[in-house]
């Protein structure tokens, strides 16, 4: 019926969200930035019960669908995008655990719903680019045994569960790589060096070094499914997730730079009085308002049960751009001030560049959509960021 | 709540319309094009069909008269939606040849905004028969285009009529239009309240055509230059009558005509845009360099992708505008954000289509060299993309007036 009003509940939803937000995460964002986030933030995030949201019920969610997850991490992360990263104890990995569906991989992802630890997936290595994963998963006896290091891991050294991807049948790139399952500590797997990242460090990246790892049989999640689907599919409702928050950051970046064009005077009135000024900021409410329509379309139509990829890759595409435009534009707005750390333009430009190598990043992003055009398969190996092409974090 | 399926109707309307794009108008629109005229059988095709510019989707949709209001079953109207999916399709067909459609054209909004009932019966109604007619709409001066409250035009009281003396340029169909809404002041010195909107019928005395302007694209389009030389224009033919500008009416209708025409004119954008997106794409799959089809090549994929997530963005952008408008909430902010997007997006999709497809694309036995040509004046007419920034720049900037 082409309607794009929010319905009431999402309404009241969207504005506990924001409230929350603007409460609890904005005026903290340096500390969150520094320290990562307080118990006592995290604490009062789960009492809004929010977690899970977009889930099944078989996985323990609430089955309210990728929309409502949508406008959650949009207002998450207006209030900062690190913050929003940092409130997700599913994280990558648990996207990874839905796409592969299986009761096993619900079981997990009640496990997770019910503790209080995070979730980490280990997908990236660093090193050339080659068509299989350098860490391998080998049967020994009555389970496996896993060799290898990975690299930009997202909470990776403290994660409660976590996904190690790994190839099982050497020289099969993809189809022939695993997703295992390793849960609690392990002696087999440890922290290696904290990498120093550029922006979103309230989360910490982690190197995972992994040496004789050993698992059970039932540790291997993908057995019966087609591992490139199940990653089109991760990477689908990644991407999704990745575009909200872009469009939260953007949104927030604007109304910054917007406010503070309002208040500063230069040449005797508010430079948002400047037409370089005024027609910027117009832009910037362009951008934020075009690419949260594309995550909307976007959400609605996996939520339908539509062929989503193309949009969802389209919406996150669209939406990094606009945050990083909008980030970067802000810093411009703001000058001097937009350098330094008293306002917090600098850190979402910083995000945003790092928001856009996260999981399925804009130059894959764009291979999907124009693979989608040109009518190829969008499981095709060459469309994911992993491990043929540059690696992203997860 | 959010669903982007289209209704029955707006689905019915999107495929009828492209299928007269396809077969009706895409065919003769290259020739149009090389012969600046339209085939005079292609007109009364579209006119006997009921296609009629500034009323497609009425007429399309299929209540008749084009007068009355299409509801969805929950009685909301989606006039407006229906109009933006409506001109996307026809603008896929040709942006030049569906200007010069029969019909009120952009005389037709201000007619139906600010006109009585008479009026409305009067100008309006002369499009029910067979004839071909148009109508027009006078607003751009030589030295006040955008700025609308800047014209020259004066319209002088003398007993039961008004003297209109001045110039007005750009005008599309100015020339074949049977009448022009064309507007003027009474009193310079009162700025937008001294503004006046009148209905001038073709071969009032003192009301003449002056050039006919060759164009960069468009050029199955007419574009006049009018002249009003003490052109006599009895009460009766001015919009609304005198009270309507009782305040700041006037003016104001000279706006809100905008803020209906800007999503269609950014749809129109879209149409092409995406027209020639899919001829890139066609073209790339087909065309082999160095052994595989370019649209292979991770740099021309990038394009055609970046070019598809904004033309889809600004598809959004439209049916939101679009959307608040048959919601009845005030869009004047975000019709300016569509149609600034929009255009902006389709003028840079074309240049990069045409890079993309190489030296085909400069060929004029092309359709994207045309509509590289045709594209540029979607960012400047109904209000270029500064005028659209200074109208969002004031609807989200505290206390700002001008500039």
């Amino acid at each position: 019926m082409l309607s794009l009003g929010l319905s009431e509940e999402l309404t009241a939803i969207q504005g506990t969200v924001r409230e929350f937000a603007a409460k609890h995460l904005r005026p903290k964002l340096r500390a969150i930035e520094k320290n990562g986030l307080g118990a006592d933030t995290r604490a009062r995030f789960a009492e809004l019960g929010l977690f899970g949201v977009d889930w099944p019920e078989a996985a323990g969610g609430q089955a309210l669908g990728l929309i409502t997850r949508a406008v959650i991490e949009e207002e998450l992360a207006y209030g900062d995008v690190g913050a929003a990263l940092a409130l997700d104890r599913g994280g990558a990995a648990a996207q990874l655990l839905l796409a592969l569906g299986t009761p096993d991989a619900h079981a997990a992802l009640k496990r997770l719903l019910d503790g209080e630890g995070h979730a980490a997936l280990a997908a990236a290595e660093e090193g050339k680019a080659r068509d299989d994963f350098r860490t391998v998963a080998a049967k020994q006896g009555s389970g496996w045994v896993l060799n290898g290091k990975k690299a930009y891991v997202l909470g990776g050294a403290t994660a409660a569960l976590r996904l190690v991807l790994a190839q099982v049948d050497v020289g099969q790139g993809l189809a022939g790589a695993g997703v295992f399952l390793v849960e609690g500590a392990n002696p087999g797997l440890r922290a290696g060096k904290t990498h120093t990242t550029l922006g979103l460090q309230a989360v910490p990246v982690h190197e995972l070094v992994i040496e004789g790892l050993m698992l059970p049989l039932a540790a291997r999640l993908d057995d019966q499914v087609s591992l490139p689907q199940v990653l089109r599919r991760h990477y689908d409702r990644l991407s999704l997730v990745t575009a909200a928050r872009a469009v939260g950051l953007a949104a927030a970046s604007y109304e910054y730079a917007r406010a503070y064009a309002e208040e500063r005077v230069a040449f005797g009135k508010p430079i948002g009085h400047f037409q370089a000024i005024a027609f910027l900021l117009s832009d910037m409410a362009i951008a934020v308002d075009a690419a949260r329509l594309m995550t909307w379309k976007a959400a609605w139509a996996f939520d339908q049960r539509q062929p989503a990829t193309a949009d969802l890759a389209g919406a996150q595409a669209q939406a990094l751009e606009a945050a990083f435009f909008c980030a970067n534009s802000a810093v411009q707005v703001l000058g001097g001030a937009g350098f330094v750390q008293d306002h917090p333009v600098e850190k979402w430009m910083r995000d945003a560049k790092t928001l856009a190598l996260y999981g399925q990043h804009a130059q894959a992003s764009h291979a999907v959509l124009a693979a989608a055009a040109l009518g190829r398969p969008l499981d095709s190996a060459d469309l994911f960021p992993l491990p043929s092409l540059h690696a992203s974090l997860s | 709540m959010i669903d982007f399926t289209l209704s029955e109707m707006q689905e019915t309307v999107r495929q009828m319309v492209h299928w007269l794009a396809e077969n009706e108008i895409r065919p003769i629109a290259l020739e149009a094009d090389r012969t600046h005229q339209i085939p005079d059988a292609f007109l009364r095709k579209m006119k006997e069909l009921g296609i009629s510019s500034g009323a497609i989707s009425k007429r399309a949709g299929g209540d008749g008269d084009g007068a009355g209001e299409s509801a969805d079953k929950k009685g909301v109207k989606q006039t407006n939606r229906v109009a933006v999916i409506g001109a996307e399709e026809m603008a896929w067909g040709d942006p030049a040849v569906i200007l010069t459609l029969p019909g009120p054209g952009l005389g037709g909004p201000p007619v139906e905004f600010m006109g009585t009932a008479e009026q409305k019966a009067k100008y309006l109604g002369i499009f029910k028969d067979d004839e071909l007619r148009w109508g027009a709409y006078g607003l751009t001066e030589p030295v006040a285009g955008s700025d609308v409250a800047g014209i020259k035009t004066t319209a002088r009281r003398d007993g039961n009529h008004y003297v209109l003396n001045g110039r007005k340029c750009f005008i599309t169909n100015g020339a074949r239009a049977s009448w022009v809404v064309v507007f003027a002041t009474v009193d310079a010195s009162k700025g937008r309240a001294g503004h006046r909107a009148f209905v001038v019928q073709k071969g009032t005395p003192g009301f003449s055509v002056g050039k006919i302007e060759e164009k960069m694209g468009l050029r199955a389009s007419e574009t006049a230059e009018l002249v009003l030389e003490d052109c006599r224009v009895h009460q009766d033919d001015l919009l609304g009558g005198e009270k309507h500008y009782e305040g700041k009416e006037g003016f104001m209708g000279a706006m809100k005509t905008f803020d209906s025409t800007r999503p269609m004119v950014a749809a129109m954008a879209v149409g092409i845009a995406r027209a020639a997106y899919e001829k890139a794409v066609e073209f790339t799959k087909e065309h082999f360099d160095l052994g595989r089809p370019i649209a292979r090549y991770h740099a021309v994929e990038d394009l055609l992708a970046r070019s598809q997530r904004r033309i889809e963005a600004s598809r959004l952008l439209v049916w939101r505008a679009a959307y608040m408008a048959d919601a009845g909430m005030p869009n004047a902010k975000e019709a300016s954000m569509s149609k600034a997007y929009a255009a902006r997006t389709a003028v840079d999709v074309l240049s990069d289509l045409v890079q993309v497809m190489g030296a085909a694309g400069v060929m004029n036995d092309h359709f994207v060299e045309k509509w590289f040509r045709d594209i540029k004046v979607y960012d400047i007419f109904e209000g270029t993309g500064e005028v659209q920034r200074i109208v969002i720049s004031k609807r989200i900037l505290r206390d700002l007036k001008s500039f």
